[in-house]
């Protein structure tokens, strides 16, 4: 029903096909793990996919310069952050308040539930210094050497912002401080 | 290892293999307890921070992906007679348009925009949470006040460089496009157009010009009125 006005491509080169099966098989390996470190970088839903979105666009166009599988993850971090920061340039997003969104999340439920709500809130509540590398160790599995390499840190300046985030978050997690705060331990 | 910096490298890094804090926890039962219990907290940790990805979101990846290389490769072919046809452009711009741009027809244009896009962005079969169509209006300044129908794909596009947004909805009689398009000085929104696939409906949203595009024998008003009612400017 939907009639195409140019004709299609006369042929498609098996270099296309390849090329189309890397990027499907990035999408499928990396895109969870890729929007959950989106959204803990802009806190936002929407504009966490909005980045995902323009990283994999930007990994599309470069997929040839990929050249070792294995650095496949680091690359497309790397893009990720560029892509997250240039949202800054642009200025084309409204930054959301922190409290909202993390009250959002509707996946899960009752004891655990609430417990990770608490945690949720107190990541996101962590400054980003903090939150960047804890998430990239925990969500993304990188290693303190690999992290220190993407934001250009020496490695004991993560390994101390690694630290003081655990440690930041064990303490509010076990001395809630708002009033009716649910207790654990 | 002093207890300081055992516990440094814990909270570091409490998957860490490293032979110096293995060792100190053979060595103490309490840092060996200390191991323990932060391994457990950093697994909670790992599992809070895993927060659920949007159903549907490889389609989208895919969908954009392939959009973006269809427009590649047209952009290739069309690569000679474009640079004729900017020359043309250029002479007709300086002759005729100079002083008064052409308006841009919304029907004719949507139109076109649809037949260019194909079938693509009636495929998704998953629809978006009202909430994320929403966070994408805002940038028009415009938001959906309430449920309309389901909506499955969401995204800019440009009438004549003019950001606008581009929706496919379902409806009755079929999944139709929806265009929201800013205000902007040479448009022209006609109240009905069609050609031979396709048959629209233009309607000024006071703010906006809202377009709707379906098949050629499909009933598009209940659904212009459905979203003239919900579509609010902010």
């Amino acid at each position: 029903m939907w009639k195409r006005k140019k004709s299609v491509a006369p042929s498609v080169n098996s270099d296309m096909m390849n090329k189309q099966r890397r990027f499907e098989a990035l999408v499928d390996a990396f895109q969870t793990d890729l929007y959950r470190f989106a959204y803990w970088l802009c806190q936002d839903k929407a504009i966490a996919e909005d980045v995902v979105q323009e990283t994999f666009l930007r990994a599309w166009k470069s997929l040839h310069a990929l050249k070792d599988e294995k650095a496949a993850k680091s690359w497309l971090i790397t893009i990720l952050r560029r892509e997250n920061a240039r949202r800054f340039e642009r200025k084309q997003f409204d930054l959301v308040d922190v409290d909202d969104v993390v009250l959002v999340d509707d996946s899960i439920s009752h004891e655990a539930g609430i417990h990770h709500r608490e945690i949720r809130r107190e990541i996101a509540a962590l400054s980003s210094e903090y939150r960047e590398p804890l998430v990239m160790q925990i969500i993304l599995g990188m290693s303190g050497d690999e992290i220190a390499a993407e934001l250009g840190l020496n490695k004991n300046t993560v390994m101390t912002r690694l630290f003081r985030a655990r440690n930041q978050l064990k303490e509010k997690l076990e001395n809630p401080v708002t009033l009716g705060g649910h207790q654990h331990g | 290892m002093d207890d300081l910096e055992f516990r440094r490298a814990l909270y570091a890094d409490p998957d860490s293999q490293d032979s110096k804090l293995i060792d100190a926890a053979k060595q103490d039962p309490t840092k060996a307890q200390a191991l323990k219990e932060a391994r457990q907290f950093n697994e909670t940790l790992k599992s809070a921070a895993k927060v659920s990805a949007p159903e549907g979101l490889k389609a989208r990846l895919l969908l954009k992906q392939s959009m973006q290389e269809e427009r590649r490769q047209q952009s290739y072919r069309r690569h000679t007679w474009m640079a004729m046809a900017a020359c043309f452009a250029l002479v007709s711009l300086l002759s005729f348009n100079f002083l008064k741009p052409e308006p841009i027809n919304l029907g004719e244009h949507a139109i076109s925009h649809i037949a260019h896009e194909g079938v693509s962005p009636f495929n998704i079969e998953q629809p978006m949470a009202l909430q994320t169509v929403n966070a994408k209006l805002a940038r028009l300044n415009s938001q959906l006040t309430s449920d309309v129908s389901k909506v499955y794909y969401a995204s800019f596009c440009l009438f004549k460089k003019v950001p606008s947004m581009h929706l496919v909805m379902d409806a009755p009689g079929g999944k139709v496009t929806v265009f929201i398009i800013p205000h902007d000085e040479a448009q022209l929104l006609p109240d009905h157009f069609e050609d031979g696939e396709f048959k629209g409906v233009g309607e000024d949203l006071g703010y906006a010009n809202l377009v709707v595009v379906g098949n050629r024998d499909q009933d598009l008003t209940s659904t212009v009125q459905t979203l003239s009612d919900s579509l609010r400017t902010i």
